[in-house]
């Protein structure tokens, strides 16, 4: 009691002191309401990370709008081509296609594969079991490992002859008297060789899932099973409506990501047998990097941008009619 | 309570500030020592320990005989060409470079290497006839020498001798020709284990590119604007290529291949026969336990070819002393710089090649000579500044010759408009 007023007091004080601070400056507040040190502080303190912004970030984003007009092969100036670059890559090139359709399997399997499995695996994590903590680090540890490892690692995994994808698999393949898949090597099967690599990252989803799991409150579930609701109809009725705003998280995070794949794809395969792993991001790559053509990699660039910002904005607008949010309500 | 003004902190962010600024523009590269000696700046590529340890001490011996100059070595890891094509466009190019006979046309064309052809002129010291002509034209492009060659090499046959006597089957012969190697092939490939699936092959496709030269045909015209791999030798000779895995099936396929890559499963004594470059026989004595040894490649019907794969050190236009650099790579690729070498590569000096210090060596391969004569043979690359875009867009349709998924008249049909299309595209911008 003795310390509450006490603090009550000190807050009485300082209360006063904002007052006579407040009144001393309500002039000046009028046209400059942050104080000129002040703000002079706040800029001296930013600068390192707006010098880098517009170096490194801004900078380079609006040099390479410019180059996607230019021909620019790094070593000799570039030269202005117009539209030329864009042009080109819808009517002439057949590997855009192909690299955005590449890009778009990839994605359509990928994403909704890779949440359902975060959320399947943060619900089963979001129990009682033992050794909790074990196994959520298990899950989330290969999202840690660094793109390059985990492509190193997942090419001996899925060689056909000895990786342990296939010596796992093989029994099974006996019995039907199937062939082992070429994963890798073959055309068909090399990009569900990726997708099933995604889904090893599927812990970085679990955590967010896991957050948004506990964030359902308590009493709608008792509400529920008072009424008499199962596991599965507290899922879908209780559980499922209040974790939408995380199910539209993920999958938006997801298509974004996944969009531009290109780690994996540069390390393992290259562009793949007959072109099957020539993701959009890849192709980029190798146009700006092996071929000399900086200019047509940046309009590659750019129509990227410009894709995922139309899907992501049709995300948000078919949002509004599935995803709820608790506090509209 | 006072607390410091945050004001008279402003060193903190204005030294970050100016840290990040001095960081950017501070990039550069000495050219002129505490000594006054001119600095010749050499950007070696990535390089195992086992060879770093042949270079050192060739480096110090230049470095003792020429005391006038600064030599410096600049070891990239990672991207060799990008690490460079960064560095250049920065200002701050090394002096020389080393340069592959692919990327040379590219790095040539858009001027970041001097011609040398004065250099080689001017100097009493060494001459054009010092070295292989055949390695000397495959490093000139339009007309003027841009490499110095510095190891000399044709994708040679390395061949597994105790898998040939093992399967009764005579030593590759200097005339061989396609149907012979067929031969030997066929008797080499058999299943082993008895298990229905062929596990052991008498060769490896290898590149596709040799065989078609073999047989009369090219992938661009003279003049360089269009594509000729639809003509008779060219589809033919893909054909012939194809059909090492898909119809005779003496190679093996892509399954086969177990992610390997030809050359791996040739060093494991999966395979009988492989073209490689001389430089690999460093692998094959660490790794292969086998006897082996190299001979030439198959002759064609039209003559015996084999694509050039030596390497060469390059001056670059933004070297300030271009004539100590000139001192440099005249040095290391004569016989005093390749001399510490021999026992990895073919000198691209022709003394040096033909002696007994290169011949005489005595570990394997037993046949040396074959790596010298069959750089007579040594057939320039296609010269593109588009080199890389034209065979990755050749090479994934050829890839279907190779899986049986379509012949090599298909193939080339698909490929053909692409290809004019990326030369095309390159003669706009010589025009320019």
């Amino acid at each position: 009691m003795t310390q509450h007023n006490q603090s009550r007091d000190r807050e009485g004080a300082e209360q006063q002191d904002l007052e006579t601070m407040k009144r001393q400056s309500s002039r000046a507040a009028s046209r400059d309401p942050m104080g000129r040190e002040d703000r002079r502080d706040f800029w001296l303190f930013i600068s390192p990370w707006v010098v880098g912004f517009l170096l490194f970030g801004l900078g380079p984003i609006v040099a390479s709008l410019v180059l996607s007009f230019m021909q620019w092969d790094i070593f000799r100036s570039p030269g202005w081509v117009g539209s030329s670059n864009y042009r080109e890559m819808v009517f002439d090139d057949p590997l855009t296609a192909k690299a955005i359709w590449n890009t778009f399997f990839y994605t359509v399997f990928a994403v909704p594969l890779g949440t359902a499995g975060s959320l399947a695996v943060a619900m089963l994590l979001n129990t009682k079991v033992r050794g909790l903590a074990v196994w959520r680090t298990l899950y989330y540890l290969p999202t840690v490992v660094s793109g390059v490892a985990m492509a190193v690692i997942w090419r001996w995994l899925f060689n056909p002859q000895i990786g342990l994808l296939n010596r796992m698999l093989r029994p099974f393949l006996r019995l039907f008297d199937l062939p082992d898949p070429a994963w890798l090597q073959s055309p068909v099967l090399a990009k569900p060789a990726y997708v099933i690599m995604s889904l090893w990252a599927i812990g970085g989803g679990m955590i967010i899932f896991l957050a948004g799991l506990q964030s359902v409150p308590q009493h709608l579930y008792e509400a529920a099973e008072i009424d008499g609701a199962g596991p599965i109809r507290r899922f879908r009725h209780v559980t499922l409506p209040i974790i939408t705003p995380v199910i539209f998280f993920s999958l938006t995070m997801g298509i974004i990501g996944s969009f531009q794949i290109f780690t994996q794809a540069y390390v393992m395969t290259g562009a793949g047998p007959e072109n099957s792993t020539l993701f959009y991001v890849l192709y980029l790559f190798d146009n700006a990097f092996r071929y000399f053509r900086m200019g047509y990699a940046s309009a590659l660039a750019w129509v990227l941008f410009v894709i995922i910002m139309i899907v992501t904005a049709v995300q948000f607008a078919a949002g509004r009619f599935w995803v709820f949010y608790e506090q509209e309500a | 309570m006072t607390t410091m003004r945050i004001s008279s902190s402003w060193i903190v962010p204005v030294a970050v500030v100016g840290v990040l600024v001095v960081a950017l523009i501070g990039a550069r590269r000495s050219y002129v020592d505490s000594r006054g000696r001119p600095v010749v700046v050499y950007a070696h590529p990535p390089c195992p320990p086992s060879l770093m340890a042949l270079y050192e001490p060739i480096w110090d011996e230049f470095r003792r005989t020429h005391p006038h100059i600064d030599f410096r070595v600049l070891h990239i890891t990672g991207k060799y060409e990008d690490k460079i094509k960064v560095m250049y466009v920065g200002k701050i190019a090394p002096d020389i470079i080393f340069m592959y006979p692919t990327a040379l046309p590219a790095w040539a064309e858009l001027g970041t290497l001097m011609p040398l052809d004065a250099f080689l002129e001017r100097d009493p010291a060494v001459s054009r006839d010092d070295y292989f002509e055949s390695m000397l034209r495959t490093f000139s492009y339009k007309g003027k020498l841009y490499g110095l060659p510095k190891d000399a090499s044709v994708d040679l046959l390395y061949w597994n001798r105790d898998l040939f006597e093992a399967c009764g089957v005579d030593p590759p012969e200097p005339n061989w020709g396609w149907a012979e190697f067929l031969d030997a092939a066929k008797k080499l490939t058999r299943d082993t284990d008895g298990d229905g699936r062929i596990d052991q092959w008498g060769t490896t496709g290898w590149s596709w590119l040799q065989w078609i030269w073999q047989n009369g045909g090219d992938v661009v015209s003279a003049d360089g604007r269009r594509c000729v791999l639809d003509s008779p030798q060219a589809v033919e000779a893909i054909q012939f290529w194809g059909d090492l895995v898909t119809r005779y099936k003496v190679a093996p396929t892509p399954t086969d291949m177990q992610d390997l890559g030809p050359w791996r499963l040739f060093s494991l004594g999966y395979v009988g026969m492989h073209a490689e470059m001389y430089p690999a026989v460093s692998v094959m004595r660490d790794y292969a336990k086998f006897r082996w040894d190299i001979a030439h490649v198959p002759r064609g019907p039209a003559g015996r070819v084999s694509p050039a794969v030596g390497s060469a050190l390059a001056i670059t236009t933004q070297s300030r002393h271009p004539q100590a650099a000139w001192e440099f790579i005249k040095w290391m690729t004569g016989p005093e710089g390749m001399r510490g070498l021999l026992s990895v590569e073919v000198p691209s000096c022709v003394k040096l090649a033909r002696s007994d210090a290169f011949l005489r060596q005595p570990e394997a391969p037993d046949s040396k000579r074959v790596a010298v004569d069959a750089l007579e043979y040594a057939h320039p690359p296609v010269q593109s500044i588009y080199y890389q875009e034209l065979f990755d867009t050749i090479a994934s349709e050829l890839d279907r010759v190779w899986r049986g998924r379509a012949t090599a008249a298909e193939a080339v049909r698909r490929a053909i408009p692409e290809v004019n299309r990326i030369l095309a595209r390159s003669e706009g911008t010589s025009k320019r």
